[in-house]
């Protein structure tokens, strides 16, 4: 009972003196709703934080497990060979060392890889070292003694021995870049040199292998510094942050970002080891510029500054590369040398302070003197071949792995050839605009395309598509087709020439009629012309050919027949369909320059069709083939046709319608052909000497005439680019095969010349079609041993093989 | 008299076994014994045929194939080039490499090359075409390096 009595005091006790104390029930339940708020905004904080959380997460889990890294693919040259023997102006020796990022020196001892040294007997190179599946080089110093511009021997300095050739490393050629035209050369962690890390990590980030993504100490050091300093002069960056900020964030400076910045920096490392942090760091900083390319990552400015692989720096190169980190333009040695020196002795010490670099690597290092490579931008004069050759890929290297995946592809673009072809282009048109101002007037530019192929490999040595890649990338020798004029005789003659069942017999000292001819077509008559507006009675093939008389030729196509001619130039090289008309033979068609050289390739090459060779390898960024493209040709045309096709071309060349190649100076054997088309608008020629095919097409995109022959147009383009290329020396002849023999023939009948023939010249013929008639006509041909094996067609034994090449020699 | 007919005996024994030792052979030929013949630059592209056929001995044919490529980048016209790369395409069975058989045997006609270098080129397509009429007379006329119907790289070096 008593207890029931305290307990109801009590409950009254505290009704009053609740009502006493009223504020402080109040504050409880206030504070009871802040803590709910409290509550519930942390819970809401805590699951929006939990959201950001996996969200950033995922963000970084998905760059860090796909693609990391965008890698254009690029192209290279075919390396530069040097033997004894070489013409050193053919390679242009200092020029092509300059621009592999070779740099000279005063002194030909302890010459350091990729240094050379050119004393007055010779050149000390120290080449260096050449990654390929196949073709690996080691880094060699070699001494290259050179007599009177030759090299006279190639020595191996650290061996003595003597070498037969030396390979120097491909170059650049381009490169198929994104949209962001970064280039980088991906590393391993594994395979970048100690002393690189520990000065990276010096400068940039001392503890990061002690801390989890952030440093605080850092932080808190560098808020200090600018607190003193009243703004911000310094960052609490670590390698993690930066690498955030690089690959998810942009440049924005706000807290939110800042707060992003540090949580993913924590998440990637709770996911990731150091080294693969380092990696993607090391792979990822911006480092500088290749003209309008950003350099990323070490590996490639590596070969930016020092021309080599990341794996051969020395230690204070790898200071220099962490030295520019913070600012790479400003720092860059390029344009610096002594903020860049600065810049890295500073390194240097710090790597000496914090116990990263002993006291003795430190003295040498600062005590180098900053030599870096020449900078090498990329070639500009490669842009269409780089097109096409992207075209040739196979079909598997879309645009969006050429541009992400980091091949390497190994084409056959002599870069040497390939400049001389550009200046050839370049040099030739501003000639002829001067000496035709009328050509530079008017709507349109002049445009000209130049190709150079080799006929036994079919490898693309040079390939210009147009005056300039920059205002107009439509390739002219590729992706335009033009009217042919006479440079598609030859394969009319050829057609006319080959030996087939039931075909006319011609040879090159037949007659054929150049007097006016009518064709009835389904459109009309057809009357060819000749460029000269006149005809020319009776004629040799030779000579027609050399003269490029339509009417012969058009009554030549008439014989032969349309469907022939478009058949054998299909067989020799010309993909594109061909119209079946009589002008055929004349060239109304319209083709490439790249098939046109190509079935003059088919010629030069003896009958054997190459197929058109742009790049020999391809390689994945992990080492391995990845695609290869093999010499291959096919056997299209007999060996004698393709020699008395050459051999009339050669004519064209010494006597005919490209005399004006002689007029210039170019000696050797030569074979080619111009043409003209209607009205001059197309000026050609396609010649060829027995290692090197070339077309030249000039003309308008939107046809107009030129008012001038190919001779005077396309020519002097061909000479200008084969007497650089050749050096004046153009190698080889021009062999008849077994089954071709030489006669003395009448110029104009093309009669057997017998003795008492007022002339004569010697001419070539497919065995057993030599002329029956004779000069003069009383004479009776003599019966020599091979025409009774003609007629049983057999072949010769040893003496009468004998006897006719000592006939042959009379 | 006796002597006579003996001596006639003799000459037709004898002409009756050389009729009867098949065709003649030919030297035997390795690339090796041209690799001084020529101008400089044939020199220099041998020399780099020679090194391909050393490493196509061993393991490294990659090297060997790049190695023939740059002996023809320094002369397109050496046909011992495409023997080896037509040896190399015999030995995969790669029945396209014919067509450096082809371009072989049109570079050698051009120059005065040994007869073992146009028996090697017809042995190779005898080998790619399957062709055993070929193999049969290369291997009697240079057996030392076709009596196995094949030829290896050191057989060719």
């Amino acid at each position: 009972m008593a207890a029931k009595q305290r307990r109801k005091q009590a409950r009254k006790g505290r009704r009053s003196g609740g009502r006493r104390s009223s504020r402080p029930r109040a504050g409880l339940r206030w504070r009871r709703w802040v803590g709910g708020i409290l509550l519930l905004a942390s819970g809401v904080a805590g699951f929006l934080l939990g959201q950001t959380t996996q969200q950033l997460d995922r963000i970084v889990v998905d760059r860090f497990e796909g693609r990391l890294f965008r890698v254009p693919s690029r192209v290279l040259s075919a390396p530069t060979i040097l033997y004894p023997g070489l013409e050193l102006a053919q390679i242009d020796l200092r020029a092509t060392l300059l621009r592999l990022g070779y740099r000279e020196i005063g002194r030909a001892t302890d010459l350091p890889v990729g240094r050379f040294h050119w004393g007055p007997r010779g050149v000390r190179v120290h080449r260096r070292a050449f990654d390929h599946p196949s073709r690996s080089e080691p880094a060699r110093l070699v001494a290259i003694r050179i007599r009177n511009g030759d090299v006279e021997e190639l020595r191996d300095v650290q061996t003595g021995r003597e070498l037969g050739a030396l390979l120097l490393e491909p170059e650049l050629v381009g490169a198929y870049y994104g949209p962001d035209h970064e280039q980088r050369d991906l590393v391993r962690v594994g395979d970048v040199p100690g002393h690189l890390i520990e000065a990276v990590l010096a400068v940039e980030d001392q503890r990061f292998r002690e801390h989890f993504g952030i440093d605080l100490r850092r932080i808190l050091g560098a808020l200090v510094a600018n607190l003193q300093a009243g703004g911000i002069t310094q960052g609490g960056s670590t390698l993690t942050q930066q690498l955030v900020k690089n690959f998810f964030l942009t440049p924005e400076r706000s807290y939110r970002r800042k707060a992003q910045e540090a949580l993913m920096a924590v998440l990637i490392e709770v996911r990731y080891d150091k080294d693969a942090i380092l990696e993607a760091y090391l792979n990822e900083i911006y480092l500088g510029q290749r003209g309008a390319t950003a350099i990323h990552g070490v590996g490639e400015a590596s070969r930016l500054y020092f021309g080599k692989s990341v794996r051969h720096l020395d230690v204070h190169e790898s200071a220099l590369i962490a030295a520019i980190i913070q600012s790479p333009n400003g720092l860059s040695p390029h344009r610096s040398r002594e903020s860049a020196t600065r810049r890295r002795d500073l390194v240097l010490r710090l790597m000496l302070e914090q116990g990263r670099l002993p006291a003795s690597a430190y003295e040498q290092a600062v005590s180098s003197p900053l030599k870096v490579a020449a900078v090498t931008p990329e070639p500009r004069e490669a842009r269409f071949f780089l097109d096409a050759l992207r075209r040739q890929l196979p079909e598997y290297y879309d645009s969006g792995t050429l541009t992400t995946e980091g091949l390497e592809i190994y084409s056959t673009l002599d870069l040497r050839l390939q400049r001389v072809a550009a200046e050839a282009v370049r040099g030739g048109l501003a000639d002829l605009e001067k000496g035709r101002p009328a050509l530079a007037e008017g709507p349109g530019t002049l445009q000209a395309c130049l190709v150079a192929l080799r006929p036994q490999t079919g490898e693309v040595l040079a390939m210009v598509g147009g005056r300039d890649y920059g205002s107009s990338q439509f390739d002219r020798c590729t992706q335009a087709r033009r009217p042919a004029g006479s440079v598609f005789k030859p394969f009319v003659y050829v057609a006319a020439l080959e030996p087939r069942e039931g075909g006319p017999r011609i040879t090159l000292a037949s007659t054929i009629s150049d007097d006016p001819l009518e064709v009835k077509t389904t459109s009309g008559v057809w009357k060819p012309r000749n460029f000269d507006r006149k005809f020319h009675g009776v004629v040799t093939v030779r000579t027609a050919l050399e003269r490029s008389y339509n009417v012969a030729a058009a009554r030549l196509g008439q014989q032969v027949g349309a469907e022939r001619i478009a058949q054998v130039a299909g067989r020799l090289g010309i993909e594109t369909p061909l119209p079946r008309v009589p002008s055929l033979a004349i060239g109304a068609a319209d083709v490439s320059p790249l098939e046109m050289a190509r079935a003059y390739a088919t010629l030069a090459n003896r009958g054997l069709r190459p197929e058109i060779r742009t790049f020999e390898d391809v390689v994945d960024p992990r080492g391995g083939t990845a695609e290869r493209q093999e010499i291959r040709f096919q056997r299209v045309l007999d060996e004698g046709t393709a020699f008395l096709a050459t051999s009339l071309m050669q004519g064209v060349v010494d006597r005919g319608t490209a005399r004006a190649l002689r007029q210039a100076g170019i000696d050797g054997p030569i074979a080619g052909k111009t043409g003209t088309s209607d009205d001059e608008r197309d000026a050609w020629f396609v010649g060829f000497t027995p290692e090197l095919v070339v077309a030249v097409w000039v003309g308008f995109d939107q046809p107009r005439s030129l008012g001038l022959a190919s001779s005077r147009v396309a020519v002097p383009i061909w000479a200008r680019f084969v007497r650089t290329a050749t050096g004046g020396h153009i190698r080889g002849r021009f062999v008849p095969p077994g089954d071709v023999t030489r006669v003395a023939v009448h110029p104009d009948t093309g009669a057997l010349a017998l003795a008492g023939c007022p002339a004569q010249r010697a001419e070539y013929f497919l065995r057993g079609t030599e002329p029956s008639s004779t000069c003069p006509e009383w004479a009776r041909r003599p019966r020599r041993p091979w025409d009774a094996h003609a007629d049983r067609e057999e072949s010769p034994g040893l003496i009468e093989r004998l006897f006719k090449r000592w006939l042959d020699r009379l | 008299m006796s002597r006579l007919v003996v001596s006639i005996l003799s000459l037709a024994l004898a002409a009756g076994c050389a009729s009867w030792s098949g065709p003649p052979r030919a030297e035997p030929f390795r690339i090796s014994d041209v690799a001084a013949q020529g101008d400089a630059t044939r020199r220099a592209s041998t020399r780099l045929v020679l090194r391909g056929l050393e490493a196509d001995a061993g393991p490294d044919r990659g090297r060997a194939r790049a190695l023939y490529q740059r002996a023809l980048q320094v002369d397109p016209t050496n046909p011992y080039a495409f023997l080896a790369l037509a040896r190399q395409a015999a030995e995969r069975g790669d029945a396209a490499g014919v067509s450096y058989v082809d371009q072989a045997q049109t570079l050698l006609a051009l120059e005065e090359a040994p007869e073992g270098a146009h028996l090697h080129a017809r042995g190779l397509r005898g080998v790619l075409e399957r062709r055993s009429e070929l193999l049969r007379e290369v291997g009697a006329r240079a057996p030392e390096s076709w009596a196995d119907g094949r030829l290896d790289a050191r057989e060719l070096r």
